[in-house]
């Protein structure tokens, strides 16, 4: 096993040097480059730039060197002084930029990781024991109206009724008081308010997607001989649900994991945008649009970076879980 | 109210006019400096400076509740030791006389000129009737051929910390910031002047003493201080506080250190951002009304929130000797996008906030039960910017550009479209038909301008294309005199509002028989476009024509540099000396030349003569087409501000939402 995952961390390098070149490669595939964004953005404000002003703000970011050149700069700083770059637009390192709003990142994305398969999981589990219920319909038609409903969609909708009713719109996690004073135990409460909405839409989306598979696995589970050899010697219906079938049952949503590590790092960028929740999606955003080349690179290389490693945590958990995995792996 | 809006347009437009050949005059008349600077200042100058003077000289000085407070508690000196002495602190003189407290709110996606413009000091400032008003400077001198400038300053004025402010700090701007490009701007043009041979020489700062200093220019330079107002805007900087941070001074190995200490990559971004954005940095000294914070969570223009706090130093007061601004705080919340700014207005978090023509249903509905009015500013576009297309005169296809260069080719797109049509369509009849001109009343207005080529004619338009030889093709459209298809590519940028006026314009070139294709695309990458000149046309430009004069800021409407639409790599050609890009012919070769003389022309009736000869170039050829008049620029303001005004100009001229002067708004109980 720890050969198994040695070997695994040591693929990881390769993996990830060629990630990191794909991602540069890509991200300079469209024409022009920070500075002539920058350059739109202020001249629409007004200001006017000179040709010399313009080459000496390439010179300054480095923009005047070809991209294969910059992409070795920058992975030479990060292996030997672990120096991601700066980012343009907010004139700092990368890594400050990220940390400032990690936290608050993850915190939101762990809520609605753990309100989705809150919710999910039961409802999965009762649709599949009660196949056909009307309570399995009712379910499985809220579940797929959430996967199709566009996730910006339900949030304005949500917002729209928030402003309808309450006079306030929800915009954002923290309310103006609460951005001047700081985020304290009293008013933690109207924080947790404003978490609803952004829960309930980014939440539900993915809601949908875990009842199915659950549903299906249990179905499956169910039907199976163990199961039904459990049954014949009189084990409890309650433990062969939740010992056995469950069990199994959850080998897919396991493997699903290695998915929402990154997405934990810096997902819902839409909803996020519509809803003006501070966390990394819209950074990310920015970044790709305004060509911020050091900022867009380090987020999309952490999340390939994430991939890789939730890969690797969503196998060993599956190890752990399902004793057939982890037997053949001893076997051979 | 639209009635209104466009008179007092007219007005300002036309002294706006005035001013500048006033101003140029003015240098001829006066003598070197003398020592009653107020009295014998240029024309401009003294005017504004008797109405800044009321008739009973201010003496008893009064303050915010919260410095008063800190001044008792010994943490501040009074009032009177703040401010500049009585005969040199600027008196505003207020509508209405305003109390103190409350916070104007705002809201934004990205701090930059926009954090800057509302609370902006420049040394001199445009008045809402366009004429340059001593500000920072309380007023200054010129000798008789323009060469030398003396700016007076105010006994006693004090940076933002409390540190004397000086003629040190005009000198040390100029000699050790822009002189060097500390922050990243090549030497602004206000500094050089050209001579009669057309050699170009900077300008010399020299400290006479601490409220005096001299600008002086080899050649003559009437225009000086209206450009300065336009370039170099506030042209000081704290010496004591630059001092600490520069290379220059500290060397460079400390220059980096400090920059990397402050968060900055390098000594050259900390070197813009401090010396030029500086009022995004915390912890500079300034000037302004209101200064950032300097509390952590308050501090970070990048962040989610970031307030703007009294400078107790400021000093201005109003005609009762209440020490400005009344308000304590400006405060900004970043928003995520821009539609999230109608949310916040209904929602009523916001004190001023932008708003735009197609709300405007919504906003008039919810005006009353939300507490804010709606103020219209008229703006010094020349036409609608999603309404204004610009063809190409340096098309990248020979063909094409020969087309487009003809006037008839334009003058058929123009006659092809139903103005009173088109715009009761696009605008719900807000807006009215019109050519892209100077707006009503402004330097270089003419009627006949205003609506040369906007008859609906489309058979006269169908003649005007077989007059270029056009021949229509078994598909309906005209196709190139050789036979070659002709469509016509036009570009545009995502939520420039072409996409609706594309729509309907269609249908009119349609009907003559030019096919029009038409794409969107992200604003910087048409830009990239536009760099590269792989464009034919462009609807609603990235640089739309507008300017409060083309002697002051001629960008969108003489190439002279790669940035308008119209006149793609002339622009370039002419800010390479030649060397690069396509060389222009007949009028256009023309309309660079005129600027050429225009740069080097002291004599201000001859600048006006020269000005007046690029408008009529511009009139004769309408290389920008319009196709309905700009509408005004929209915000929601809080009904209980009191002193926001309802009519300004809105232009970068005047820093936007700058001349509303809003260290003179207060909040009504």
């Amino acid at each position: 096993m720890w050969k198994y995952i040695g070997k695994r961390i040591l693929m990881f390098i390769p993996t990830i040097i060629i990630i990191s070149f794909v991602i540069f490669f890509i991200m300079q595939l469209p024409e022009g480059d920070y500075v002539s964004s920058y350059i739109a953005r202020m001249q629409a404000e007004g200001e006017v730039f000179t040709e010399e002003d313009i080459a000496s703000l390439r010179a300054q970011y480095g923009l005047d060197k070809n991209w294969v050149a910059r992409y070795f700069d920058w992975v030479i700083k990060i292996v030997t002084k672990g120096d991601f770059g700066y980012s343009f637009a907010y004139g700092r390192p990368v890594w400050s930029v990220i940390m400032e709003r990690l936290w608050l990142t993850i915190a939101v994305s762990l809520t609605i990781m753990v309100f989705t398969y809150l919710v999910s999981i039961p409802i999965g589990i009762y649709s599949a024991l009660h196949q056909y219920s009307v309570g399995d319909y009712v379910f499985t038609a809220i579940g797929f109206l959430g996967m199709a409903t566009p996730n910006f969609l339900l949030a304005i909708i949500l917002m729209y009724f928030s402003f309808k009713w309450t006079g306030d719109p929800l915009l954002g996690l923290f309310s103006t008081e609460m951005l001047q004073e700081g985020l304290h135990w009293y008013n933690f409460g109207e924080f947790l308010q404003r978490m609803v909405i952004p829960t309930i839409v980014i939440g539900t989306a993915g809601t949908c997607g875990v009842i199915r598979t659950v549903r299906a696995q249990m179905l499956d589970e169910q039907a199976k001989q163990y199961a039904l050899t459990a049954r014949a010697k009189g084990v409890s219906e309650r433990t062969i649900v939740y010992k056995y079938c469950l069990r199994a049952a959850l080998n897919p949503v396991a493997s699903g994991l290695a998915g929402s590590l990154s997405s934990i790092f810096s997902g819902s960028t839409i909803s996020a945008i519509v809803m003006n929740l501070s966390i990394q999606g819209p950074v990310l955003y920015e970044a790709l649009k305004t060509q911020d080349t050091y900022l867009a690179g380090t987020i999309l290389m952490t999340q390939a970076v994430l991939v890789v490693i939730g890969t690797l945590l969503s196998d060993i958990l599956l190890a752990w879980l399902d004793p057939r995995i982890r037997f053949e792996k001893k076997r051979s | 109210m639209k009635k209104n809006v466009s008179k007092k347009l007219a007005a300002v437009l036309l002294s706006a006019a005035m001013c500048v050949t006033a101003l140029a005059g003015c240098g001829g008349s006066e003598t070197a400096a003398s020592s009653t600077p107020a009295a014998s200042s240029s024309e401009a100058g003294s005017q504004a400076a008797s109405s800044e003077t009321p008739a009973e000289p201010v003496s008893a000085f009064s303050e915010a509740p919260m410095l008063a407070e800190q001044v008792s508690a010994g943490s501040l000196p009074t009032v009177e030791e703040r401010i500049p002495s009585a005969d040199d602190v600027m008196v505003e003189d207020v509508a209405s006389v305003g109390q103190y407290g409350g916070s104007i709110k705002m809201a934004l996606t990205k701090a930059g000129w926009n954090t800057g413009k509302p609370i902006e000091q420049g040394l001199f400032r445009f008045n809402s009737a366009g004429e340059v008003e001593p500000n920072v400077a309380k007023g200054y001198d010129v000798n008789e051929d323009a060469t030398v400038y003396t700016i007076h300053l105010r006994e006693g004025m004090k940076w933002s910390d409390g540190e004397p402010f000086t003629a040190e700090d005009c000198v040390f701007f100029y000699d050790h910031m822009c002189v060097p490009e500390t922050f990243g701007k090549s030497l602004w043009d206000c500094f050089k002047a050209t001579d009669a041979d057309g050699n170009e020489s900077i300008a010399t700062f020299t400290k006479v003493d601490d409220t005096t200093f001299t600008v002086s220019f080899e050649a003559s330079k009437p225009n000086f201080i209206n450009e300065l107002c336009i370039n170099a805007k506030w042209c000081y900087a704290p010496k004591h506080y630059m001092e600490t941070i520069l290379p220059e001074f500290i060397g460079d190995d400390a220059a980096q250190k400090k920059a990397e200490e402050m968060g900055f990559a390098d000594v050259a971004t900390m070197g813009k951002e401090t010396g030029y954005y500086f009022w995004n940095v915390s912890g500079i000294p300034t000037l302004n009304p209101y200064v950032l914070s300097t509390e952590a969570g308050k501090n970070d223009t990048n962040g989610d929130y970031f307030e703007y706090v009294r400078n107790p130093y400021y000093w201005k007061v109003d005609q009762n000797g209440q020490q400005l601004p009344y308000t304590d705080k400006i405060e900004y919340t970043k928003i995520s996008d821009v539609s999230q700014i109608m949310i916040k207005t209904l929602a009523g978090e916001l004190t001023i906030a932008d708003a735009g023509w197609n709300d405007i249903e919504t906003l008039t509905e919810n005006a009353e039960s939300v507490g804010y009015r709606i103020v219209q500013w008229p703006n010094s576009s020349w036409a609608d910017a999603a309404s204004q297309l610009e063809l190409n005169q340096t098309a990248p296809d020979e063909d094409y550009r020969a087309l487009f260069q003809t006037k008839e080719f334009r003058q058929a797109l123009s006659i092809a479209v139903d103005r009173d049509e088109y715009s009761k369509l696009i605008s719900d009849g807000w807006q009215s038909g019109r050519q892209a001109a100077p707006a009503e009343g402004a330097l270089g207005y003419s009627e006949s301008w205003a609506t040369k080529w906007t008859e609906y004619d489309p058979a006269a338009a169908e003649a005007l294309l077989e007059g270029l030889g056009m021949v229509k093709g078994k598909d309906g459209y005209y196709d190139l005199a050789d036979g070659k298809d002709f469509v016509l590519n036009i570009l545009s940028y995502s939520d420039s509002g072409a996409d609706a006026t594309y729509q309907v314009l269609n249908k009119y070139w349609d009907a003559i028989g030019i096919k029009t294709t038409y794409k969107t695309m992200d604003k910087d990458t048409l830009n990239n476009n536009i760099i590269s000149n792989e464009y034919d046309a462009v609807l609603s430009p990235v640089a739309p024509a507008e300017t409060v004069s083309l002697g002051l800021r001629p960008d969108t409407l003489v190439p002279v540099r790669n940035y308008a639409e119209w006149y793609g790599e002339i622009g370039t050609w002419y800010a390479s000396g030649g060397t690069e890009g396509v060389a222009p012919t007949g009028d256009l070769l023309e309309l660079c030349n005129l600027y050429d003389q225009l740069k080097a022309e002291a004599d201000s009736a001859k600048r006006a003569e020269i000005v007046d000869k690029m408008y009529k170039l511009h009139e004769e050829n309408i290389w920008v087409i319009g196709y309905m008049e700009s509408a005004a620029t929209l915000f929601t303001v809080d009904s209980k501000l009191q002193n926001f005004p309802d009519v300004e100009m809105f232009s970068d001229e005047y820093r936007g939402l700058g001349i509303a002067h809003i260290d003179c708004c207060w909040f009504a109980e």
